[in-house]
């Protein structure tokens, strides 16, 4: 069997921009690898390769502080170490005889009641990376080393290669709102960016409609029929055609779904909120058929060095409304079943607060698992205040390619080995 | 200042085409005119008289550069300027095409390297428009004008570089007040685009953006916050692998202790405030304060290289080796850090002329937006522009994180389908003067017809191929291949257009729709979405 070997890739990578060939920076999310296509593989055999489920990615941009959001209210060296970040007992939900939810998340509390929402605790890495762009690179690429622009796929990318998404079919990944995150880069895979139903068309030139179609595959055409002169021209060229193609094709799909889909009655999405906005694009294409195995939602604000309270204040009830949202949406029109999200953030916060009313940059963090798949409840253990690394910072107990590795192989069905490029234990969370 | 020993760059060696050189000598003789600043806003009346004469009947289907038959070639001579002017700004019109041409290689350079020389009417007009610069959206409106209308193009540009690397957003430095404090920035960073480094960085050190956006304001000897010393180190001199510690920044913080933000948005630096004990910084020890942290970080062997790979990633191509930023490397560490020299040295090297330099980035949402709307020669409002930007996934004024915008470094990043459509739809709505681009005036291109109409009369263009070769020549150098312009050519004449027809000279005319669509396939092409 023919496999994506990421470590393959990066290697002939390394090798290929140590000679001059290749240009890490100019191979991003679209892009052909050229001289290495070739060992990749062809891709596993098309839709059969799906078990008809979902995969809705929440990334929390700029490190989310788990001990705000998941409070070891029972340890009293959390308001030792927090004396006036601590979150009050007035504004907790217990979860257990440990652990509370902040209750500017109260909006999950009917999830968590209802047995679709599973806390994993502790989610983190080896040698923690205190860099946001590397610590993201490196949960997005599984690239350890967090060298920007070395890795050639993220790890949905690879998901999705592996599942034999191909241009031809441009919803198998969909990313709510416009910059398109590292975690899709793969050879040969578009994965569309929709800020809105109206950017995502080719327009018509108003005053000669009736030829409109016509002059959109001449469009098609003439950005296709490009050959470069240069490596670069090359590999733009193969870009460009590959991303005029799949625009084409998916904007025709995208727009009847965006006409027939509605929030189900009675579900409010959070007005004036990108992730609410971006929560009913994804609702849209998986409720219209388009077949989307993986999408992907961005929350960003989560860099609370200074003012930490009153920031999460405003991040945490638009994070839990618009997920809540999403959810009751899903039940009232009969997808839920088929959806699993989950939450990643490129790592928490310091224990002790700063002197600034916030914290600096962290390593392990809680991690939310939502639908009527997961097993729900707390998973792992309470983060141990007591033992902190060298930094101040807490030790890791979940490795987040196990969490990975867990939903591939038991949420979405695939071999995670083959699309992580290694194995590692599976966790319980999905049922 | 530091005056760089002059240098000629070597020049590929002229490209033989269709036996017609670019610039034709006649064009030299315009040289000491003056860019005309009315010409440049009027809309396309702006080509100027010289030039209209000079380029009268040169545009000839055998008078334009074909690069089709020559696929290794470097840029030829007419469009060695035309990617020397992308870079350095964001895309000339036809008459500055022709004033640069006639100023030579070296002297567009150095009319380049010194705005100040160049007259500017921009801040009088920008301040005439009555913005609020306390609201985001004025804010960008001041500055999409800026590079649109100003005649200073690498000094808007090289402004756009700084701000993705010492930048901040005002998402995090908000409210009313803070909000003014990002047009501050960005108004240092221009006075100082091609100051040292060590200026540069001791004035955006003491930025009250950077202030905010990266908590200096809160870094206190008792409780220091490390998000500045790191970020220093890490994105703006030695790069993360430059060689610095945990210790190092923890040990910068403590350095940098000292300044205090007043609510005024003034900063003034207090002794007492500043930690005064022994600490160690990149193998440096004493009582290190912000201008010992400068002056390390500056003079380090690592930043001459990390910071030249950022400049030619934005100005040239985004895989240089050591040795294309090799006379880079050298002009930082020999001029005292002169980011001037720096610049003199990039687009002297051989290498910015190189093949592998030609067409070689996505050009970014801000280079594809305001290229398009300065070479139509449109007068717009400004709203519109930076609402467009913005959903190609560039906001000004709010990059997406510290590290600025990743298209910068990986031009890749800006393309995909969702950004593609919006760049397509984009030139569709420029062609057809919606509302939304057009300024107080209301001049769009609503009435394209008429302003094709007077370039085709200036410009004496008599067939749909001298109409191609026309605007081939001005979006992308006249590189194009022969079937390529062929199709451009049979879009003019294709049936079933309709609209006012346009008259070429000499008789017979094109129909507007066709005049439109041949526009629009050439200005949504590879070729012109390359830089």
């Amino acid at each position: 069997m023919n496999r994506l070997s990421r470590r393959a890739i990066l290697k002939d990578g390394c090798l290929a921009v140590g000679s001059g060939l290749l240009a890490p920076g100019i191979f991003g999310a679209l892009a052909q690898v050229p001289a290495q296509a070739a060992t990749l593989g062809a891709p596993l055999a098309g839709p059969a390769a799906s078990n008809g489920r979902v995969l809705v990615v929440v990334q929390l941009a700029g490190g989310n502080d788990g001990l705000q959001a998941v409070i070891p209210y029972a340890d009293p060296l959390y308001t030792q170490m927090r004396p006036t970040l601590g979150v009050a007992k007035s504004n907790q939900i217990p979860l257990s005889a440990q652990m509370a939810l902040h209750a500017d998340l109260g909006a999950l509390k009917p999830l968590w009641d209802a047995g679709e929402m599973a806390v994993i605790q502790g989610v983190g890495y080896p040698n923690p990376n205190l860099s946001h762009f590397q610590s993201m690179y490196i949960w997005q690429t599984l690239d350890m080393t967090g060298a920007q622009g070395t890795a050639q796929t993220g790890w949905l990318g690879s998901y999705l290669h592996n599942a034999g998404a191909s241009i031809q079919q441009p919803f198998t990944g969909v990313n709510g709102g416009a910059l398109l995150p590292e975690a899709f880069m793969a050879p040969g895979i578009s994965v569309p960016a929709i800020s809105s139903a109206a950017a995502f068309s080719v327009r018509p030139d108003p005053a000669d409609q009736q030829r409109a179609g016509q002059r959109r595959q001449a469009l098609l055409n003439y950005t296709s029929s490009f050959t470069g002169t240069s490596d670069a021209q090359t590999t733009f060229a193969k870009l460009l055609s590959d991303t005029s193609q799949a625009a084409a094709t998916g904007s025709d799909q995208f727009a009847k779904a965006a006409a027939n889909y509605k929030p189900a009655a009675g579900v409010t999405y959070p007005a004036q909120s990108s992730l609410a906005a971006s929560l009913q694009i994804v609702a849209a294409t998986i409720t219209q058929g388009l077949g989307v195995r993986v999408a992907y939602v961005t929350l960003g604000g989560f860099d609370t060095h200074a003012d930490e309270v009153n920031t999460l204040h405003l991040l945490y009830p638009e994070l839990a409304q618009s997920l809540a949202a999403f959810w009751q949406d899903m039940h009232a029109q009969g997808t839920a079943d088929t959806i699993m999200m989950m939450t990643w953030s490129e790592f928490g916060r310091r224990v002790h607060e700063n002197g600034s009313t916030g914290t600096d940059h962290g390593t392990a963090a809680p991690q939310f698992v939502f639908g009527p798949g997961v097993a729900g409840g707390l998973h792992g253990t309470a983060p141990n205040l007591a033992n902190l690394d060298s930094t101040g910072n807490l030790l890791f107990q979940t490795d987040f390619r196990s969490y990975y590795a867990t939903i591939i192989q038991n949420w979405l069905g695939a071999d995670a080995p083959t699309v992580l490029g290694g194995s590692y234990p599976l966790l319980d969370f999905v049922k | 200042m530091y005056h760089p020993q002059e240098t000629q760059p070597t020049l590929p060696a002229t490209q033989r085409v269709a036996g017609n050189q670019w610039p034709p000598p006649a064009a030299r003789h315009t040289g000491g005119k003056k860019l005309s600043r009315r010409g440049l806003l009027i809309g396309a009346g702006a080509v100027g008289v010289g030039a209209a004469a000079i380029t009268t009947g040169l545009l000839s289907a055998e008078g334009v550069i074909h690069l089709g038959a020559s696929p290794t070639a470097a840029p030829a001579p007419h469009a060695q300027i035309t990617h020397l002017l992308r870079r350095a700004g964001f895309g000339a019109t036809w008459s500055e095409i022709q004033t640069y041409s006639a100023l030579g290689w070296t002297g567009t350079i150095d009319r380049l390297l010194n705005p100040n020389s160049v007259p500017d009417d921009i801040d009088q007009r920008l301040n005439s428009l009555g913005l609020d610069l306390s609201r985001p959206i004025d804010e960008q409106r001041w500055w999409v004008l800026r590079m649109l209308y100003s005649q200073r193009p690498l000094l808007e540009k090289m402004t756009l570089f700084w701000h993705g690397v010492l930048t901040s957003s005002f998402k995090k430095v908000g409210g009313k007040r803070g909000y003014g404090y990002l047009i501050n920035q960005n108004n240092f960073l221009r006075a100082h685009a091609f100051d040292t480094y060590d200026n540069i960085l001791l004035g955006i050190t003491q930025d009250p953006a950077m202030m905010w956006w990266l908590d200096l304001r809160l870094n206190k000897k008792q409780a220091p916050n490390e998000n500045y010393a790191r970020e220093l180190m890490e994105l703006f001199t030695l790069g993360v692998s430059g060689g610095y510690t945990q210790n190092d920044v923890h040990n910068a913080a403590l350095a940098l202790t000292g300044f205090k933000l007043r609510p005024d948005g003034t900063v003034t630096y207090l002794p007492e405030m500043h930690d005064d004990s022994q600490k160690t910084l990149l193998g440096h020890t004493g009582d290190l304060n912000y201008q010992d942290v400068i002056r390390i970080v500056a003079a380090h062997p690592a930043t001459g290289p990390f910071i030249c790979r950022r400049i030619f990633s934005f100005f040239v191509h985004e895989n240089p080796t050591t040795a294309d930023l090799q006379p880079m490397v050298s002009a930082y560490y020999s001029s005292g850090h002169n980011m001037g020299a720096v610049m003199r040295a990039m687009f002297t090297t051989p290498a910015f002329l190189a093949p592998e330099s030609y067409r070689a980035r996505i050009k970014s949402p801000v280079e594809f937006t305001i290229g398009a709307i300065r070479q139509l020669e449109l007068e717009v409002g400004g709203s519109g522009v930076a609402g467009v930007i913005n959903q190609m996934g560039q906001i000004i004024f709010a990059p997406p994180n510290v590290a600025g915008w990743p298209g910068d470094q990986g031009s890749a990043n800006w393309m995909n389908t969702g950004t593609w459509l919006v760049r397509v739809n984009l030139i569709n709505s420029l062609l057809n003067g919606v509302k939304t681009f057009q300024g107080q005036g209301g001049q769009g291109l609503g009435n394209i017809d008429q302003v094709m109409q007077g370039i085709i009369s200036r410009q004496n263009l008599s067939s749909a191929a001298a109409m191609v070769d026309y605007f081939t020549a001005l979006f992308i150098d006249g590189q194009i291949t022969t079937p390529r312009r062929q199709t451009l050519i049979d879009t003019l004449s294709a049936s079933g257009g309709n609209g006012a027809s346009v008259k070429l000279s000499g008789g017979g005319s094109v129909a507007g729709s066709n005049l439109r669509t041949m526009l629009y396939l050439l200005m949504t092409s590879p070729e012109y979405q390359l830089n």
